[in-house]
């Protein structure tokens, strides 16, 4: 599914995945990652909450696990690892992120555990965001 | 040789002079942990104002400890990678304006490399402890690394966690359990009532010497699940005690296999999960048998602080790897793989 998605990012998107603890959420940045081009590991960024890759576009990997108050972008030093270029950026536990503006392309990935299967479905959250969803469905 | 060591990478801001790399003449460290304790973890926004209004005394203080002003230093090492980004930099910055107005070199630390200068800081206070080669293992909140040392300057990794870190996967499970953050002193605290502990799945990664502890917290999720929130409440000792085994017992026997697999017969254990007395009771039983020398880092010197990062940084100044005021700080600065 990641790497049905990574060919349509060219940067300025948010991925918001959700799902509960176990769910597949660093799996599925993790195959992002790699669709972009990235050979290193992928590991869990809940301790420094932020991690970047040099990936092309750049990909960022927030997770807001360990917040308990919302979390204003600024304050996370998302827009200093993403450079000048705009980047990627997937969110786990989003829940406490505040609001992205509508002309930003906003993708919603819940990933819901059933057994072994993963259920995933695509919300867009912004005009924007539509066009993702057709990347994937015609990948 | 006395270098001024200053650690601003995550939630602690500290200062430290070392002379002669492994003679500590005063660490001061200033933890943040009550104040990210409300929030359950760190805040970087907070993290970085704090070391700012930190910094200057913490520093100041640390001279004062070694009885020693600025123009007795040889050199300031910094930690300036990897961490939280806003974080570094106000440790960067300050050493800069210190490195600057004392005339003295400035030091770029890996705040990893550091850790596995602990075991300098160990022994008898004079500092003897193991020269090259050596295995590594760093465990904390943020890492799981295990490193082969030939040169002080080159550690290699040999191996990683390839998801949660081990202090991540205790900070998890703490919070799943309701028992408080930082998580691994309140596993241990639970896990010291046990009775009966819930026995937990090991990752099985074949041969290699990585880690893995993201299935860890999955699993004492549908543990928690299946015992229903009351059970749960009653039986949190008994879990912790089993989540505990499940993430020390790979480190112990992966430490032992790597010095084993790489014909080395030190062990270094730093980083703050080292701090766990059962992992130090396992290490102690398994390199006893393996006949390994153990060196396990102090208590002081295991979580974050600057002592280390002064160690590490005079090895450096001392074969001449200086750098200087263009200096700047990574969030991710991953080890090369042996």
């Amino acid at each position: 599914m990641a790497a049905r998605l990574a060919p349509a990012l060219a940067g300025g998107e948010w991925l918001l995945l959700r799902g509960p603890l176990g769910a597949g959420k660093t799996t599925f940045v993790r195959g992002l990652a790699a669709a972009l081009g990235w050979e290193g590991t992928v590991r869990s960024p809940t301790f420094n909450l932020v991690a970047a890759y040099p990936t092309r576009p750049r990909l960022i990997h927030v997770d807001l696990y360990r917040l308990e108050q919302p979390a204003a972008v600024e304050d996370l030093g998302i827009d200093d690892l993403a450079g000048e270029e705009p980047a990627v950026v997937a969110v786990e536990w989003p829940d406490l992120l505040t609001d992205r503006p509508s002309r930003e392309p906003v993708l919603r990935i819940d990933i819901e555990p059933s057994g072994d299967l993963r259920l995933i479905t695509l919300h867009p959250l912004t005009p924007p965001a539509a066009r993702l969803l057709e990347a994937v469905r015609e990948g | 040789m006395r270098v001024l060591g200053i650690e601003t990478s995550c939630d602690e801001t500290a200062a430290a002079v070392v002379e002669d790399g492994r003679r500590v003449l005063s660490s001061v460290v200033s933890s943040q942990i009550d104040l990210h304790a409300r929030y359950g973890g760190v805040v970087p926004e907070i993290a970085s104002r704090r070391h700012l209004e930190l910094i200057d005394a913490i520093v100041a203080e640390a001279l004062d400890d070694a009885g020693l002003d600025g123009a007795s230093l040889d050199g300031i090492a910094v930690t300036c990678r990897p961490g939280l980004i806003g974080a570094l930099v106000v440790g960067l910055v300050a050493a800069k304006a210190y490195a600057w107005s004392w005339g003295l070199p400035i030091i770029g630390v890996h705040h990893i490399h550091a850790h596995a200068f602990g075991g300098r800081l160990a022994g008898d206070g004079a500092g003897h402890g193991p020269e090259p080669p050596f295995v590594a293992l760093v465990v904390s909140g943020g890492h799981s690394d295990l490193l082969l040392v030939r040169d002080w300057l080159e550690p290699r990794l040999i191996g990683e966690t390839r998801d949660d870190a081990a202090g991540e996967a205790f900070d998890k499970v703490a919070r799943l359990l309701g028992l408080g953050y930082p998580g691994g002193p309140a596993i241990q605290r639970a896990a010291s009532e046990a009775t009966a502990p819930i026995a937990m799945p090991i990752a099985d990664l074949g041969d290699s010497l990585d880690f893995s502890f993201s299935g860890l917290k999955t699993a004492a999720l549908r543990e928690t699940e299946r015992l229903g929130p009351t059970e749960t409440r009653a039986r949190a000792a008994d879990l912790a005690a089993g989540v505990q085994t499940a993430v020390v017992t790979p480190l112990a026997e992966k430490s032992v296999e790597a010095c084993r697999r790489h014909g080395v017969a030190s062990l270094v254990v730093g980083g703050g999960v080292a701090a766990n007395a059962e992992l130090r009771r396992r290490l102690t039983e398994g390199c006893a048998a393996a006949g390994i020398d153990l060196v396990l880092t102090p208590l002081e010197y295991c979580t974050d602080n600057a002592a280390m990062v002064a160690a590490a940084g005079s090895e450096r100044l001392a074969r001449g790897r200086v750098d200087d005021l263009s200096l700047d700080v990574e969030s991710m600065a991953p080890i090369p793989r042996l």
